[in-house]
């Protein structure tokens, strides 16, 4: 006999003997009877047990069960068992059962578990055995575990998940569990569908982690408690980097040097993510940027930045390997760079003698449309003019320096927009410079410098500064026309008329340009004497008369 | 050397219907039959082209005007554009350049003034099919679409790609680096190219002459000029070519 079964024995035998202690008491009374009485059994057989029985057939260590025998009243009993099917084993002289041939029998922690079967009883004081079967269950404390399904379960930050929790009665366990979770992600959080639940049956567990929830990989710990019983079971969660799940430029298109735009990503909250986009159609290398907390990357346009269409069409959380499609595409568009104000420097200047500096911001190596009034007049626009370049290598800024020609019209110039060809807008500007008038006209020549009564003289004066030249004078029978002046103000032309009644001699002509007036000379002159007719005398007498 | 004999085999590939292992001067000599003899012969010594211009922004055409183009001799060039506003003449006589307005206003040419006096001078198709005359060294680029790419380099450094078609041998397009910008995702330098494209290719007094000419900077188009006359040896005198 093993030493558990031997403590079972004891173990029987002592609830059986504890129960009803009172025998004891008695047996000191009694015992010269029953010396008598197996005496008297020597010759007769005493009364067999006929059958046994077990309720219940299964108890939990701790619990009790009742042993109830057929004509077993106030009998003890000697019985043949196994237990878990192992060597047969005797025991003697226990139970002792009562009126009704039962046995109120309880079972200990120490009770060893297993299937009893009882194979033979009989009167202990009777030598023969009955043989019998009747079995009878030891086992465990009531317990439960609890089942997880699935194991495992991976998700991006950011998403959730469900496991299934099972509570599975052990023993004959049939109170409620009271569910809880460890080992979450920080701001992750979890709930179940119910909470606390019944042995045997289910409920979902519900796991949740937060777009800030560190990826990785946790042991989500589920502990079951009832009472002090409690017990857990683990099972994975994979939090994956989350990805991106939109982006967006706004605004959508802006000027180079000019405007910010912000781009947000969807669910990219502090991510660094990679692009795959196309500049004005062309596939460029991977662009990774780095996030703010808001899931936003800002940036203003530089005045060198690549003009065109960036067209974004994939994009991915930099720390996975997946990309995630873009559709449709989001684009952001670098329109020309527009200037951002003009300033003119002097601001006067004398036509033909000296420059001005225009000067535009962010307007480096732009050319300009401009919409500009002379002396208050109507606004001319003009395209394509002037071309700028930096005002020091890497400057936004463009700048033309600018000489007015001697014949450029004297006034206040007002530029009062302007724009980058390239751009359809228009931006307003204030910005002036007043064309003063040269020195006055000064003259070289007059070819020719004199002319005849009653003659059309055509005349060439030559000299400079005489933009604009207007001729005039106060001598009698001299008239001018046709006056023209060529594009550098450094020869007019005119018809000088000669009336024939002019007064013969030296006229004094003006001639009024921008600068102002100046003078010079021209002769009149008689027209020379010609032989019309010759009259021929010989002794004063006429003899002849020719006409050559 | 069996690097060398390997790449002498890859180039027995048929463009176009030409051989592709032309050399740049056999493409040039092509190019040049093609335009026309006279190009370098000496036989054309000026031409004014007259038509209008269409000024481009971004979203299309905004304005279109009367121009006129005259060239002479190897460095004079004149575009006078008659707006409204003003006439905008960009022109060079060889020594000087400028960019001015109505005469009145004027400045150095730069930026895409000086492009466009450089596109119709030191960079111009004249030049390339003048290559030896000019100095310039050219090399073999790339094939692009049908189009074989060589690269001219002049005296100064410049250098300019010229676009030929590999069947007809004509110079379509011409391009040269302005400038330099970044992408404004990755802040990585690209080259700001000015191209010039040609088109509508007629017989003028044996030469074969584009009638449109297209401009593009950075990929945009900035304009596009479209001649109705195109005259050659039209006695241009020279002081037309001043601011």
């Amino acid at each position: 006999m093993t030493s558990s079964n031997l403590n079972h024995l004891q173990s029987q035998a002592g609830a059986i003997l504890a129960r009803p202690s009172h025998r004891a008491r008695r047996a000191a009374v009694l015992c010269p009877l029953l010396f008598m009485f197996l005496l008297a059994s020597a010759w007769a057989q005493a009364p067999q047990p006929t059958s046994i029985s077990y309720n219940p057939t299964t108890v939990s260590q701790g619990q009790c069960y009742t042993m109830t025998v057929g004509n077993g009243a106030y009998m003890t009993l000697d019985m043949q068992y196994k237990l878990n099917g192992g060597p047969v084993e005797t025991i003697y002289g226990w139970p002792s059962l009562d009126s009704n041939g039962q046995a109120y029998i309880c079972t200990s922690a120490g009770t060893p578990l297993g299937l009893y079967e009882t194979l033979a009883i009989k009167n202990t004081l009777n030598s023969s055995w009955v043989p019998v079967y009747a079995t009878i269950t030891v086992t465990g404390p009531p317990d439960f575990t609890l089942s997880i399904t699935p194991t495992f379960r991976s998700i991006d930050q950011g998403g959730w998940t469900q496991y299934s929790v099972s509570v599975l009665p052990v023993n004959g366990f049939n109170s409620t569990v009271s569910l809880s979770v460890g080992g979450l992600p920080a701001a992750g959080e979890s709930w179940f569908n119910n909470n606390p639940i019944w042995a045997g049956s289910s409920t979902m567990m519900n796991v949740a982690t937060s777009s800030t929830s560190p990826s990785g990989t946790y042991i989500l710990t589920v502990q079951g408690a009832s009472g002090s019983l409690i017990r857990s079971q683990s099972v994975q969660l994979i939090v994956n980097p989350r990805q991106p799940t939109s982006v967006s430029f706004s605004p959508s298109q802006g000027y180079a040097g000019n405007d910010c735009y912000t781009l947000t990503v969807g669910n990219g909250a502090n991510m660094t993510v990679d692009f795959q986009y196309q500049l004005n159609g062309v596939p460029q290398p991977v662009w990774s940027v780095t996030l703010n907390s808001n899931g936003q990357w800002s940036y203003c346009l530089n005045h060198y930045d690549t003009l065109g269409t960036y067209r974004i069409t994939v994009m991915k959380n930099q720390l996975r390997s997946d990309w995630v499609n873009v559709s449709p595409p989001v684009s952001h568009t670098v329109l020309p760079p527009q200037p951002t104000w003009l300033t003119i420097s002097p601001s006067s200047v004398t036509a033909g003698q000296g420059s001005y500096r225009m000067t535009a911001g962010n307007s480096a190596a732009v050319t300009l449309d401009v919409q500009y009034r002379i002396n208050g007049g109507p606004t001319h626009t003009v395209y394509g003019w002037p071309s700028l370049s930096a005002t020091y290598p890497g400057s936004a800024n463009g700048q033309a320096d600018i000489w007015p020609a001697v014949c450029t019209a004297c006034g206040a110039y007002v530029y009062t927009a302007v724009k980058n060809t390239l751009n359809g807008a228009w931006a307003p500007v204030s910005a002036s410079v007043t064309i003063n008038p040269p020195a006055a006209p000064a003259i070289t020549s007059v070819a020719p410098a004199s002319g005849m009564r009653g003659a059309n003289v055509a005349v060439t004066i030559t000299g400079s500064r005489m933009c604009g030249a207007a001729l005039s004078t106060g001598w009698a029978g001299l008239t001018f026309s046709n006056v023209n002046v060529n594009g550098s103000g450094t020869s007019v032309t005119a018809i000088f008329t000669v009336s024939p009644t002019a007064t013969l001699g030296t006229a004094t002509v003006t001639l009024s340009a921008s600068g102002g007036p100046t003078t010079f000379n021209f002769v009149i002159v008689s027209p020379p004497t010609t032989l019309k007719k010759e009259y021929i005398y010989i002794n004063g007498r006429l003899v002849v008369i020719e006409v050559p | 050397m069996r690097i060398s004999a390997l790449l002498s085999m890859s180039c027995l590939f048929v463009i176009g219907g030409a051989w592709a292992q032309e050399t740049p001067p056999q493409l040039v000599a092509r190019s040049l039959a093609a335009h026309g003899t006279g190009w370098v012969s000496g036989d054309v010594a000026d031409w004014i082209a007259t038509g209008k211009l269409t000024y481009f922004t971004v979203d299309g055409p905004q304005a279109a005007v009367d121009v006129q183009l005259m060239r002479k001799g190897r460095s004079q060039v004149q575009r006078i554009v008659r707006q409204p506003g003003g006439e905008i003449r960009q022109g060079s006589d060889g020594d000087r350049t400028w960019d001015s307005l109505g005469g009145r206003f004027a400045s150095l040419a730069q930026g895409n003034a000086l492009a466009f006096i450089e596109s119709q001078t030191v960079r111009s198709v004249q030049s390339l099919l003048n290559y030896a005359g000019e100095r310039l060294s050219l090399s073999d680029l790339r094939e692009d679409g049908g189009r074989q790419v060589i690269e001219a380099r002049d005296t100064e450094g410049r250098t300019t790609s010229y676009f030929i078609d590999a069947r007809s041998a004509l110079i379509t397009r011409l391009e040269f680096v302005v400038g330099e910008s970044r992408n404004a995702f990755s802040q990585a330098p690209i080259p700001v190219v000015e191209s010039w494209v040609f088109s509508d290719f007629r017989q003028v007094e044996g030469l074969l002459t584009p009638f449109r000419i297209e401009r593009y900077r950075a990929g945009i188009k900035v304009e596009e000029m479209q001649f109705d006359s195109v005259s050659y040896n039209a006695a241009v005198k020279d002081d037309v070519f001043k601011p």
